[in-house]
């Protein structure tokens, strides 16, 4: 059974401690291997001032990787509501990874892949198993926009003190 | 490189660096070895026995330095991003051994090894790469008399990449201060005995280490459900309800009330279990006034790390921590109620690569030692040494990694020092084997004691400690010791099946430090024992290692290896002693007052357990018993071994 099909992946980089748990989930559901390095999120880090923003696709109403891909390889999965890839249709033209504004497109160093989280299909590991509820899988409604919202926004401060020094 | 065929768990490579010759060796990893020897300190043991000689000097280049990780490192099993580094330790002359969190540890397994032995000595500072199945030398010639901070920022910055993690030495390493540590990831240190000072005898200023590689595990299925079911004991039901409330909330930093309660932090170093400005370094205080953020080590989710702030003042300063054992040291141990200067004290350290808590337990001894009139205000370069200056604490820091004035001598280990000073400071220098004592006293807790005693590294708890009495877990102590045991386990202040407790214990975490995992989860809050680790491994790794019964096997092999090699550097019963101030001198007050710790029948004890002699000597036959006849072989030459 997946978890609710509706569902919207929630990121809080607020209560994101860097342990990076979600990378070893993720990995090993894409690929029954642990490695972050294959993930389909990453984590911004600056562990001296103690910041962690974890980056993953907001599966937007308005996908600019979609508008981009030349090949019509992406697409909205009618059941979960997640923008996944085809593989079958994909050309490797890495559009889509420069559309993004969220660094949520990815090229897998193992094959060269170009891939992006599909929700797990609805069990969205990452927030299953995240200690601290940085990751959320909730439905959505008013609150849940606020608090994606909320988010996005903390994010973009997070970004800002990083870069500046 | 020849092909091997696929690992589960391990990475399947061991690289080899000869700095004088810059020559680099992989070599696959031996399947034989690793179900012999498990990982992390396992393989560190066997290394260390097979190319250490008792004649080795520490600080000299044949003295190997392993950076190691376990199975589990890097694979999906809550608490286990760390690493370790095991080296013939320069502060006891003994087995050196420091574990380390942060995310060094899971970078070099993605890099694609499982060990990494450094021997020799470069003609100028390098640093090493350890990336995607490769080790290359990097000149560090910018890097040299860099803190660590500057020296993690600016390798990242030659890599041009943020995800690489350096472990590196400061000025502290570079002066061989004998307590120098290594620092990971900024605020993570792999502490205790010197591994600092080793790296720095070898103009290693740094290994770094980035990969993106993965572990795989021979039974995903099985392992999945094995890593889920630990992942919610640590998180959800009385485990995960205690964790939030105490680590989860608090960090270490609780322990400060904690032992407070049972008269046992380490107070006026040593004298004392009781610290009348517990509060003011306390728990509280630091979560309200300090804390700006949470930052675990990775694949945790257990997570008792911290960053804190002292925003402003003559102690601003960002840091990471502090630490229970921190606020010990530079604390209570001191005499020092002043938390902000303890916060800049710990980034000090960080900076500079020196273990806190010898750091502070050798200003302790200086202070008792001048309040004692052996050494003058004039002597110490005209520092103020009365109890608890905290201005005094931070000058001194400096002085020690500089290796300044009084610094130099104090940079040599409060056994050192004493021996210099001499007129019978030796009674204020606390240690085992010339390892200061952490945060821990045997009085009020007897088990505390014998390990301390046992302990291949001195004076430390990290090897065996027992939080069943401490912490109180009694129903943790009946499940695994049996109702006729349980009582005696659980009573501090009695000696009574310490032996067997403490032996349990070590062979504990030897398990816990081979495959590596952290020691919160076992040894605080006693979650993992033998059966869960037993039920992970098999489908993780692929090799039977024949259950709990087997995992106790491969335990108490390394354990005795580890204690052969200190036998061979000449440990006896007659090393395995405690400071007088524990066995002579009464606890003044609190719970335990007016005892001493009474080492002798826990050792008698332990020692029959072990199946070694009362004299603190193996036999062959408990040796040959764990297949390490070779080792009983090469200690005959010595006598050292007993042929029964």
């Amino acid at each position: 059974m997946t978890d609710s099909p509706n569902k919207v992946l929630v990121v809080d980089p607020e209560k994101c401690t860097g342990c990076g748990i979600c990378t070893l989930v993720c990995s090993f559901r894409q690929n029954q291997e642990y490695n972050p390095a294959r993930a389909l999120l990453t984590i911004i880090r600056d562990e001296k001032h103690g910041i962690n923003i974890p980056v993953i696709c907001q599966h937007c109403d308005t996908p600019l990787c979609m508008e981009s891909c030349p090949a019509d390889a992406i697409y909205r999965d009618a059941e979960t509501n997640a923008i996944c890839i085809n593989q079958d249709n994909c050309i490797g033209c890495h559009q889509c990874l420069v559309a993004c504004p969220f660094g949520g497109i990815h090229i897998d160093p193992a094959d060269g892949r170009t891939v992006k989280c599909n929700l797990c299909e609805g069990y969205a590991m990452c927030a299953q198993f995240c200690p601290r509820d940085a990751l959320m899988y909730l439905k959505p409604n008013e609150l849940t926009a606020r608090l994606r919202e909320k988010g996005i926004k903390r994010a973009a401060e997070y970004l800002q003190i990083i870069t500046r020094k | 490189m020849s092909e091997t065929t696929p690992y589960y768990g391990y990475a399947g490579r061991i690289a080899e660096v000869d700095l004088t010759k810059a020559e680099i060796k992989i070599t696959p990893l031996d399947r034989e070895f690793a179900r012999n020897y498990l990982g992390g300190t396992g393989f560190a043991a066997r290394i260390l026995w097979d190319r250490v000689k008792p004649s080795t000097n520490p600080l000299d280049p044949d003295n190997p330095l392993v950076f190691g990780v376990g199975p589990v490192t890097g694979a999906f099993f809550s608490p286990s991003g760390r690493f370790m580094v095991a080296y013939k330790s320069p502060l006891t002359g003994y087995w050196g051994e420091a574990h380390c969190g942060g995310h060094w540890g899971a970078q070099f397994k993605y890099a694609g090894f499982d060990a990494l032995v450094i021997q020799g000595k470069a003609p100028k500072p390098v640093y090493l790469i350890v990336k995607d199945g490769k080790v290359s030398i990097r000149d560090a010639t910018h890097l040299w008399g860099r803190d660590t901070m500057e020296t993690t920022d600016m390798i990242r910055k030659d890599h041009n990449d943020n995800d690489v993690e350096i472990a590196a030495i400061g000025i502290g390493g570079e002066n061989l201060v004998r307590y120098a540590a290594i620092i990971g990831s900024y605020y993570r240190a792999a502490g205790r005995g010197g591994a600092g000072a080793v790296m720095g005898s070898k103009n290693l200023k740094a290994v770094a280490a980035r990969g993106t590689g993965g572990v795989k595990v021979a039974n995903p299925g099985k392992f999945m459900a094995a890593s889920r079911k630990a992942y919610e004991q640590m998180t959800t039901g009385k485990w995960g309800e205690m964790n939030e409330e105490s680590l989860g909330k608090y960090g270490t930093t609780n322990l400060v009330t904690a032992i407070g309660e049972i008269g046992r932090l380490p107070t006026k170093n040593h004298t004392t279990g009781i610290f009348e400005g517990a509060d003011e370094i306390g728990p509280e205080t630091i979560r309200q006034k300090y804390r700006t953020s949470r930052e675990a080590c990775f694949g945790c989710a257990l997570q008792c790390k911290f960053t804190s702030e002292v925003k402003s003042g003559p102690y601003k300063v960002i840091t990471g921590g502090p630490e229970y054992e921190t606020l010990m040291a530079f604390g209570s141990n001191c005499l020092n109620s002043n938390v902000e200067s303890i916060l800049y004290a710990n980034q000090l350290c960080n900076k500079y690569g020196l273990d806190t808590i010898s750091t502070g337990c050798t200003i302790a001894f200086l202070f008792e030692a001048a309040e004692n009139g052996l050494i003058t205000s004039k002597e110490a370069d005209g520092l103020d040494l009365s109890w608890g200056n905290d201005k005094t604490i931070i000058a001194l820091i400096e002085k020690i990694a500089h290796r300044e004035g009084i610094g130099d001598l104090l940079a040599e280990g409060a056994m050192r020092a004493a021996q210099k000073i001499g007129k019978g400071a030796e009674r204020f220098a606390i240690h085992v084997k010339g390892m200061e004592a952490s945060g821990q006293d045997p009085r009020p807790q007897q088990s505390v004691g014998l390990t301390y005693a046992t302990n291949v590294r001195g004076a430390d708890h990290l090897r065996s400690l027992s939080c069943y009495e401490e912490l109180g877990f009694p129903d943790v102590a009946i499940e695994r010791f049996g109702k006729e045991h349980a009582e005696d386990v659980m009573d501090l202040h009695n000696t009574d099946f310490k032996g067997h407790l403490i032996k349990d214990q070590e062979d504990l975490y030897v398990v816990i430090d081979s495959l590596i995992l952290c020691k919160y989860g076992s040894m605080w809050p006693p979650v993992y024992y033998f059966d869960i680790m037993a039920e992970m491994l098999e489908p993780l790794t692929g090799f039977e290692f024949g259950g709990v019964q087997g995992l106790r096997m491969v335990a108490e092999r390394i354990s005795n290896l580890r204690r052969c090699f200190n036998v061979r550097e000449g440990a006896t019963r007659e090393t395995e002693q405690l400071h007088p101030r524990f066995t002579e001198e009464p606890m003044p007050e609190g719970p335990a007052k007016g005892q001493v710790c009474n080492l002798d029948p826990m050792l008698d004890e332990y020692y029959e357990v072990r199946n070694w002699t009362t004299d603190g000597l193996p036999k062959r036959s408990e040796l040959k018993r764990l297949g390490l006849e070779d080792v009983a072989d090469e200690l005959v030459k010595s006598g050292k071994v007993v042929e029964d």
